[in-house]
């Protein structure tokens, strides 16, 4: 069971608001992706050593320098955009 | 009541690797805003890291340099927090298997500051927050840091002081980063709390951010723990909080409101897979690693004769150590060296950057001639200075400098045969030192410093003058 608290303090933790009138249909929603995953842990794994499903390790890069994209590349996808900075409002994230 | 002071340290050190953890963006300091960017760097969807090697092999190097224990297998995780410094809304990090574990660094005092763990992530941007809107630079996102996190284990300042001196003085001579406070390649948040003394449960900590000197780490300490002290004798209890250093009023500040949201939910990065450094890995990584400081610092004492003030002056900078070592390659009396570079070389530098970066025109080749011709007694100390100076000022070789005659020296019959010519031409200076005035054998030794430049041995000179007086 999701209860109300447990779904308003992720949407603090993801800065979400989330109006009363939400709430119901959120937790609906939450029940159901929490059941959903649930399947997993039914699954017996006792025996079985997992570690990823590629079973790989130590994929490396090398230390080289590549080039950077162009300021006006990286900033395109931004709608608020200031002297080469990505620019924010702080009531969304202030502490 | 007497209070005992208890603190633990989480230091994050930038690494000096060319490119960033998981990119091949370069990791240089500063530039223009965004420009040392690329889609995995800004987490546009659908990129994928790919882990630097050297990040690897650098934490390893610390790891081993800080008695550490190599994890047989690490892997990374996601720590989830939504705040503009992380363009993904999660950094990746290392939660439950990090790669290095109980490690310590032993103390002047004797005690042993054990090292719980480090562990390599990735940087956050950098934010400037101004008009009621915040300025986003991501180009050090993605640098790549590791986190050096102590036991509680410090009881005062001045052991927080020694530690990181120890660690900034070890992370530059193994090369993994420059360690420097103000550029933010060394940052540390220092968990405080006090108890009676004598007690063992450990007082409710308060963890203290934004400290970018030694001199404020000390600040912020000793005004944290008066300020729990006040708060506790006041009859009421310490907040577990996050609190900002402010430097101009020299206090802390609470920065509450980021606290209740302290759930970083951590799950395994998926785009990553385990890194599992081998023995025979471990053991080429060990043989990276120069002698450590501390071992430097006794050799220079125990094997040099060096004074442990002077010791730690030379090891304090790696280069100037280097030049050290090299400078006294079959020289005898290595007190000589050190006494250059400390009191001749190190006046030139008014920075302790300009100390650390050891920029001068003399090669410890050149050194080394200038120390053989003094320990010979080719040339006498003040010659020798005086051709030093003259070496950092010009770049001159010490042949160009020093005559055939300089270098010649002077012979016991020379200096015999000039203090004779002293005493003959000073029948006043006799009498009066007859008559008991041994001051007056000063102005024959002038003599005979005028009349070799300055070559002559003052004390040796002054015993000839005086058996020459007495057997006359």
């Amino acid at each position: 069971m999701v209860t109300k608290d447990e779904l308003l303090d992720l949407a603090l933790l993801s800065k979400l608001d989330i109006s009363d009138s939400d709430v119901d249909k959120l937790l609906v929603d939450m029940e159901e992706i929490i059941k959903f995953a649930d399947k997993i842990n039914a699954a017996s794994t006792s025996d079985v050593e997992f570690d990823n499903i590629n079973d790989l390790q130590n994929v490396y890069r090398e230390d080289k320098v590549v080039d950077s994209f162009s300021q006006d590349d990286i900033l395109k996808n931004s709608k608020t955009v200031e002297n080469g900075f990505f620019r924010v409002d702080n009531h969304n994230h202030i502490e | 009541m007497e209070y005992e002071i208890v603190m633990g340290l989480e230091t994050h050190v930038e690494l000096s690797t060319n490119t960033k953890i998981f990119c091949g963006c370069t990791t240089e300091f500063g530039g223009e805003p965004n420009t040392h960017c690329c889609p995995i760097c800004i987490g546009l969807p659908g990129t994928m890291p790919k882990l630097n090697y050297q990040v690897v092999r650098y934490a390893v190097m610390a790891g081993l340099s800080l008695n550490c224990e190599i994890a047989k297998v690490a892997k990374m995780d996601r720590k989830n927090y939504v705040y503009p410094d992380l363009p993904k809304a999660y950094q990746i990090s290392e939660y439950d298997k990090p790669l290095c574990e109980h490690g310590y660094i032993e103390l002047s005092n004797g005690r042993k500051i054990g090292i719980t763990r480090i562990h390599i992530e990735e940087d956050a941007g950098k934010l400037i927050h101004e008009r009621g809107q915040t300025f986003i630079d991501y180009n050090r996102g993605g640098v790549p840091l590791i986190e050096i996190v102590s036991e509680p284990d410090f009881r005062s300042v001045d052991e927080v002081t020694e530690y990181l001196e120890y660690l900034q003085l070890t992370m530059r001579y193994i090369g993994v980063s420059d360690c420097k406070m103000q550029e933010g390649s060394m940052r540390c948040d220092v968990n405080v709390s006090v108890r009676p003394v004598g007690s063992d449960k450990f007082g409710t900590r308060t963890e203290l951010k934004n400290m970018n000197s030694f001199t404020n780490i000390a600040k912020a300490v000793k005004y944290e723990v008066q300020r729990q002290i006040d708060v506790i004798e006041s009859g009421e209890k310490v907040v577990q909080e996050t609190r900002r250093f402010n430097d101009a009023s020299g206090t802390t500040e609470s920065m509450r409101g980021k606290e209740d949201a302290h759930d970083y939910r951590y799950f395994r990065e998926p785009d990553l897979v385990t890194i599992s450094v081998s023995d025979d890995e471990i053991e080429k990584i060990r043989k990276l690693i120069p002698e450590l400081p501390n071992k430097k610092i006794s050799k220079y004492i125990e094997l040099y004769g060096l004074s442990e003030v002077d010791a730690k002056l030379l090891v304090k900078y790696k280069r100037v150590a280097d030049f050290f070592e090299k400078s006294i390659d079959g020289v005898k009396v290595y007190k000589n060296c050190s006494n250059f570079i400390i009191s001749l070389i190190f006046s030139r530098f008014e920075t302790e950057d300009q100390k650390e970066q050891f920029n001068i025109n003399v090669t410890p080749e050149d050194m080394n001639e200038l120390l053989k011709l003094l320990e010979a007694g080719t040339i006498r100390n003040n010659v020798a200075k005086k051709t030093l100076g003259e070496m950092l000022d010009t770049g001159k070789k010490v042949k160009d400098i020093l005559s055939e005659d300089d270098l010649k020296g002077l012979s016991q019959e020379e200096l015999t045969g000039i203090c004779n010519k002293a005493v003959e031409s000073n029948p006043k200076a006799v009498a009066d030192y007859l008559g008991g005035k041994d001051k007056a054998v000063k102005s024959m030794l002038g003599f005979v410093m005028k009349n070799t430049q300055g070559k002559a041995d003052a004390q040796l000179a002054e015993k000839i003058i005086i058996d020459i007086i007495k057997n006359k």
